[in-house]
């Protein structure tokens, strides 16, 4: 039975005495990444297949279906044998880091975009229980209770035979309380967690947007990298592209500004001075994004400043 | 300047490797010019490797065209001074983390014998395709099972000898650093001949280096 092992240049099919067929690859860097990113994730490559007929030997638990699993032994050949310098698997091996590099980075603003959406479902659940306990409590006690922690008190405080209320009814209402109470933490560690994240990718960034708008923005660009590499024509319509999908195919009117709308400066502002807000910001963010993934320099003070000068100028404006 | 070993040099109590890209500094290193020969300073403080040099290392086993299978080599400070070494060579640098990667591939693209991998060095079988062929190990990992992945490694490349830094605390803080240190040399005795173990306090506290062949 004969061995099966892929180098970094081919694949080798050989027995104990001589190589019997192999598959070269391209001698080309990406095609050798390529190949190599292939293996690191276990898959089996077009290659290796082709040795399918002969159930080889292997010794890499991603070929076991390919061959059988066993002692192999070891393969004596070199890159340069075949015309393969090494300058070519230095630059593979260049361009498979980068990929994964980046790969690893789109995947960590991804999970930062589903802790900024998780904030979101919290505040939601919040409100609709808080609302639904306001009322509720509220046949015990005359005047809103405004504040939620305050009425979380209040309903664990209800004392039964003073207050008409029964032991079930009590006991319901305050185990209501004690999850409201548990996604108000939930809610703050939420927030600590996003913004001590994001201060760390991109302090400029969370300077000019705040931390909330600043996680939403590098989650919908993949990264703050990819965000400071986006003009900021883009970067002010990010977290918009289902309405600017619709404005393409329906011809419904094009968006003027994504996630950066919850920034109050433009959501307060009047409705004809938005879409002007909305580009100055946009421009001071792409610029806060920039120093965050190239330089590191800490620079928002400066933008914050000529930001909020500017804006004070356009709500002047007539 | 002396020549302690090959590639590395001394004057007075700093140890020194010769710049491959003369001018650049690595980790704000210090740069000196020695008749017409610009030399890195090798920091023991920040490299485990520079500290088991001063600790009094007898047996270099790095030559020009040594290639190395590096586990941890995280941004590259030791590894950017194995760089000036191996000259001839090459050092296969693996690290699961990408920030350190970050630093190590730019520090791979001017430095043609470096050469990134971004895997987990528990599982060799994802880098055997790239890992051709390396006849030093080299491993510096803060993990519970740094034996073992040493071992599993020198085994799947079929290394001859190899260096690891033993981290007391990252293998069983609960026992005294010496008891584990005696705990590994001993288990490193019962597959490999030891060369030589060297505790590199007062440069890194708690670790040890063991130096080993089959
Ligand atoms: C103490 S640092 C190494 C410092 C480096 N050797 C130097 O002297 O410049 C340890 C490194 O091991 C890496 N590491 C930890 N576990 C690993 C694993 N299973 N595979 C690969 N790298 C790992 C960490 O990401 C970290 O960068």
């Amino acid at each position: 039975m004969p061995y099966l092992k892929t180098t970094w240049f081919g694949t080798f099919l050989y027995d104990d005495e001589k190589i019997i067929d192999k598959r070269l690859f391209p001698k080309e860097a990406e095609k050798i990444a390529e190949r190599l990113h292939k293996i690191q994730k276990g898959e089996v490559l077009e290659e290796e297949k082709e040795f399918a007929d002969y159930r080889p030997v292997v010794d890499e638990t991603r070929l076991k279906n390919l061959g059988r699993m066993g002692i192999v032994k070891k393969l004596e050949v070199k890159g340069e044998d075949y015309g393969y310098d090494v300058s070519l698997l230095h630059e593979a091996t260049l361009l498979l880091s980068r990929k994964k590099i980046g790969e690893q980075q789109a995947d960590r603003s991804k999970r930062l975009g589903e802790a900024v959406e998780a904030l979101d479902d919290v505040i939601k659940i919040i409100n609709i229980l808080l609302e639904r306990l306001r009322g509720w409590y509220g046949y015990f006690s005359f005047g809103e209770v405004e504040d939620g922690k305050e009425l979380i008190e209040k309903i664990k405080h209800l004392r039964i035979g003073t207050e008409r209320v029964d032991e079930m009814e009590q006991e319901n209402m305050a185990n209501m309380a004690e999850i409201l109470a548990s996604l108000y933490s939930c809610r703050e560690k939420l927030e600590d967690y996003v913004e001590e994240v994001v201060k760390k990718i991109a302090p400029n960034v969370a300077a000019i947007t705040g931390p909330n708008i600043a996680a939403r923005l590098i989650s919908h660009a993949g990264g703050i990298e990819k965000l400071a590499m986006y003009p900021s024509g883009t970067i002010q319509l990010l977290g918009a592209e289902k309405a600017l999908f619709r404005h393409i195919k329906e011809g419904t009117p094009p968006p003027k500004h994504g996630v950066i709308f919850q920034h109050e400066m433009i959501n307060k502002a009047p409705r004809n001075k938005r879409g002007k807000i909305a580009r100055l910001m946009a421009t001071k963010i792409s610029t806060a994004a920039k120093a965050d993934a190239f330089t590191g320099n800490f620079i928002a003070d400066d933008l914050k400043r000529e930001m909020e000068k500017r804006y004070r100028e356009i709500m002047e404006e007539g | 300047m002396k020549k302690v070993f090959e590639g590395v040099y001394r004057d007075r109590n700093r140890i020194y490797t010769v710049n491959m890209v003369p001018g650049r500094k690595v980790y704000n290193e210090r740069l000196v010019r020695v008749q017409g020969v610009e030399y890195r300073s090798w920091n023991p403080y920040r490299s485990k490797m520079a500290a088991f040099i001063l600790k009094g290392m007898k047996h270099f086993p790095f030559t020009k065209e040594t290639r190395l299978l590096y586990l941890g080599v995280a941004s590259g400070t030791t590894a950017s001074h194995f760089s000036d070494i191996i000259t001839d060579g090459i050092i296969y640098g693996i690290d699961i983390a990408f920030k350190p990667m970050k630093n190590f591939v730019k520090l791979s693209q001017e430095r043609k014998n470096l050469f990134p991998i971004m895997a987990n060095a528990s599982k060799p079988e994802e880098y055997g395709a790239v890992v051709e062929e390396a006849n030093l190990l080299y491993q510096d990992i803060a993990q519970r099972n740094q034996v073992e992945i040493f071992t599993r490694n020198m085994e799947r490349f079929d290394i001859g000898e190899g260096i690891i830094m033993v981290k007391a605390r990252s293998i069983d803080i609960s026992k005294k650093p010496e008891r584990v240190f005696r705990e590994v040399v001993k288990n490193m005795e019962s597959e490999y001949e030891v060369v030589e173990a060297i505790k590199l306090a007062p440069y890194a506290r708690d670790h040890m280096a063991i130096h080993v062949r089959t």
